[in-house]
């Protein structure tokens, strides 16, 4: 196989994008069905990754192209955050949370812990009142059951954080 | 405003630091149901922990670790559990890796491993390429002393797993009370001897693994563990040399020493130590 082949993907909405086999080796789920089944020659169907969204994996996936530790990349919730991931997280909330599930779905690590990283950041220092703000959820606890709650996860934690 | 999903949340949560995580159970009963459920929490009893307790965790890195160990939790499976003399504990994974612990001076890790292992096995249910990522995952982490390091390190909390995949917390005392563990006799480690055949059959004290040469030997006379307290002098039959007897065994055999030791009639017994 050569190391210059395109894969052709389509979006949830039929968006083609041809993009290089070594950037769909970037998702696990692409380079084991390719792995598995070869090169069919037809596109290959993503549908639940809509076309804004499979620009923005891709282009993550083309900046890290030659990244050696792509892979490796660990799950420490306290790592640095590289610059320019950082900005390409400067999205949407949206966007942030299509990107989660759409690295997810297509198994991409990195992409995925970058993503989710970056929403724990968002909630670390935010109270449970601004955490239902930020992500629009109604509090369905009633005050007793909030006050269990509170006292089941100790004064302190809530206290201090 | 967008919703989010479980996924998401669940991805985030796997993600966050453990006060977070237990901020979190407070937002919605959603959130509280995915934390208990998927990330294992259930039951988890933070209201006993100390201040100080709480304050260490949060400050040191083991927040990041047992965040690795709720995330983890759910996708291990052990397929057994050795415990070699030298007390390093073997592990194997249903992907036939076999893994080394290094021995933990303070608590039973071959009955920690079982507590969180188990008989627990991965759910086949799952979708194909989730089911895979577990595997990977499961691969990947290979180093299972990143998910133990901080149990026995900091000597804090220990999660027992039942089949059930719901976990709690336990002081590590706690712990060892409910396991049954009874303090080594000899050694002053907080160390724990796990198996009744290291009890000295006269006085019925309990040594651990690690003192049991030094300070417990088996009769042959009793066919039992003595313990060198019960053992003032120490005999063993010149041609059977492995044939060591208590005082009592000693005391008893005078006149009779064929019944106890060897038959070829060419024997006597002198001390050892």
């Amino acid at each position: 196989m050569s190391a210059h082949s395109q894969i052709l993907l389509t979006s949830s909405e039929g968006t083609e994008f041809l993009i290089d086999r070594d950037i769909a080796d970037k998702s696990m789920l692409l380079k084991c069905m390719l792995e598995d089944i070869g090169e069919i020659g037809q596109a290959v169907p993503l549908p639940n990754v809509s076309g804004p969204i499979l620009t923005k994996v891709i282009e993550y996936c083309t900046h890290h192209r030659d990244d050696p530790n792509f892979l490796s990349a660990n799950d420490d919730v306290t790592a640095d955050i590289d610059e320019w991931d950082l900005e390409y997280c400067k999205v949407d909330q949206g966007t942030l949370y299509e990107l989660i599930l759409a690295a997810n779905y297509l198994d991409i690590k990195p992409l995925m812990d970058l993503t989710c990283k970056t929403v724990a950041n968002m909630i670390k220092a935010k109270s449970p009142e601004e955490i239902r703000k930020t992500f629009n959820i109604t509090n369905d606890f009633t005050p007793e059951e909030e006050d269990q709650v509170r006292r089941e996860n100790g004064k302190d934690w809530v206290d201090e954080h | 405003m967008v919703n989010i999903n479980d996924d998401v949340i669940l991805a985030v949560l796997a993600r966050c630091d453990i006060p977070t995580v237990v901020k979190c159970r407070t937002v919605s009963k959603r959130f509280k149901c995915i934390i208990e459920k998927e990330l294992a929490l259930e039951n988890a009893d933070f209201s006993t922990l100390t201040s100080r307790q709480r304050r260490n965790i949060t400050d040191s890195a083991m927040t990041r670790d047992f965040a690795h160990i709720f995330r983890r939790a759910s996708n291990v499976y052990l397929n057994g559990t050795g415990i070699s003399h030298y007390g390093a504990i073997r592990l194997e994974t249903d992907f036939a890796k076999e893994l080394h612990v290094e021995r933990c001076p303070r608590v039973d890790l071959g009955k920690l491993i079982q507590a969180i292992a188990g008989d627990r096995w991965l759910s086949y249910d799952l979708h194909p390429v989730r089911l895979y990522t577990k595997r990977r995952e499961l691969r990947e982490n290979h180093d299972y002393r990143t998910i133990l390091k901080p149990l026995y390190e900091y000597n804090w909390a220990v999660i027992m797993m039942s089949n059930d995949c719901r976990c709690r917390y336990l002081k590590v005392e706690e712990y060892q009370r409910e396991a049954g563990i009874i303090p080594c006799h000899a050694c002053d480690k907080d160390f724990k001897s796990f198996t009744t055949d290291r009890k000295c059959s006269l006085c019925h004290k309990e040594w651990c693994v690690w003192c049991r040469g030094v300070w417990v030997f088996q009769c042959y006379g009793y066919e039992a563990n003595i313990c060198s307290e019960c053992q003032p002098s120490n005999l063993k039959c010149s041609v059977e040399e492995y044939r060591e007897y208590c005082a009592q065994c000693a005391g008893a055999m005078v006149g009779k020493l064929d019944h106890w030791c060897c038959d070829t009639g060419d024997f006597k017994m002198e001390p050892t130590r």
